[in-house]
């Protein structure tokens, strides 16, 4: 079974992309939760995921900094990373890129663009 | 920009987010004053906005629609108030992001802090004099923003 973490400090946030991501057809993927980057990075460290879905504006620990700690860990770095965010514009979108994110999607999320990012990285669908 | 491209683009992140988050279109929109659209005990959620400008997104919402529109959200009834104010705050957080994106120049950026979520105590105190009222069906959002 595939396993994904959803980095949200909003528990709302969280359900809305657990929900979304049914939709998708992955309603029998395991989530794994965590309200901040530093509580992402402690799972990720206890039990490696195949994609992160992170927020990027998050107490403790933000977006940026999660998806850096990721992309410098040698065992982490490899994970696929897909920001979710109400600040996405053109700056932001490159920044993340840039620090490799494999997308950056605007809340409120668009199921057909989440479908064909998950089919592209999961190959699930 | 002046007051005009505020309210056009906080309508314009209404309408997107409202169509996406609670499944409802805008209706009708009106300006009221605060005494006018505001009562104690209603949920306000207020957003820092750093850039293009300094200040603050206000959002308000009636307490007795509140836990509807977080069920229909959701998709599941509400459990308890923390749940009403966390789904409030996520929808604070996307408006106030769309109402960014559009305010700012194609494109260009934009930075806001973590939406908070409070209880409307003396509407005197709110510190704004006019919100703009948005229709949505059988519940109202009220909105305004303050530069610092």
């Amino acid at each position: 079974m595939q396993r994904i973490l959803i980095v949200d400090d909003s528990s709302t946030a969280r359900s809305l992309i657990k929900k979304s991501l049914g939709i998708c057809g992955l309603g029998n993927v395991h989530f794994e939760e965590a309200d901040n980057g530093k509580h992402a990075l402690e799972i990720l460290r206890s039990e490696p995921v195949d994609l992160v879905l992170t927020d990027v504006n998050m107490p403790t620990m933000d977006g940026l900094n999660l998806l850096k700690r990721i992309k410098s860990s040698p065992k982490l770095c490899d994970i696929p990373v897909v920001v979710i965010t109400s600040l996405k514009n053109n700056t932001s979108e490159q920044l993340l890129i840039s620090e490799q994110a494999v997308a950056v999607l605007g809340k409120p999320i668009a199921i057909p663009e989440m479908y064909r990012l998950l089919k592209e990285q999961l190959h699930l669908i | 920009m002046g007051q005009q491209d505020l309210y056009l683009a906080l309508q314009k992140a209404l309408m997107e987010t409202g169509e996406r988050m609670i499944f409802r279109e805008i209706e009708g929109m009106s300006e009221k004053t605060k005494e006018e659209a505001l009562k104690e005990n209603d949920y306000q959620i207020s957003i820092p906005i750093e850039y293009p400008f300094k200040g603050q997104l206000f959002l308000f919402f009636e307490r007795e629609a509140s836990a509807q529109i977080v069920t229909e959200m959701l998709g599941e009834p509400v459990q308890n108030e923390d749940q009403i104010k966390d789904g409030l705050a996520e929808l604070g957080n996307t408006i106030s992001g769309r109402f960014l994106r559009n305010y700012s120049a194609k494109g260009g950026s934009y930075e806001m802090g973590l939406p908070r979520c409070s209880i409307v105590g003396n509407v005197n105190a709110v510190p704004l004099h006019k919100v703009w009222a948005f229709r949505f069906d059988d519940l109202t959002v009220f909105a305004g923003t303050k530069k610092e």
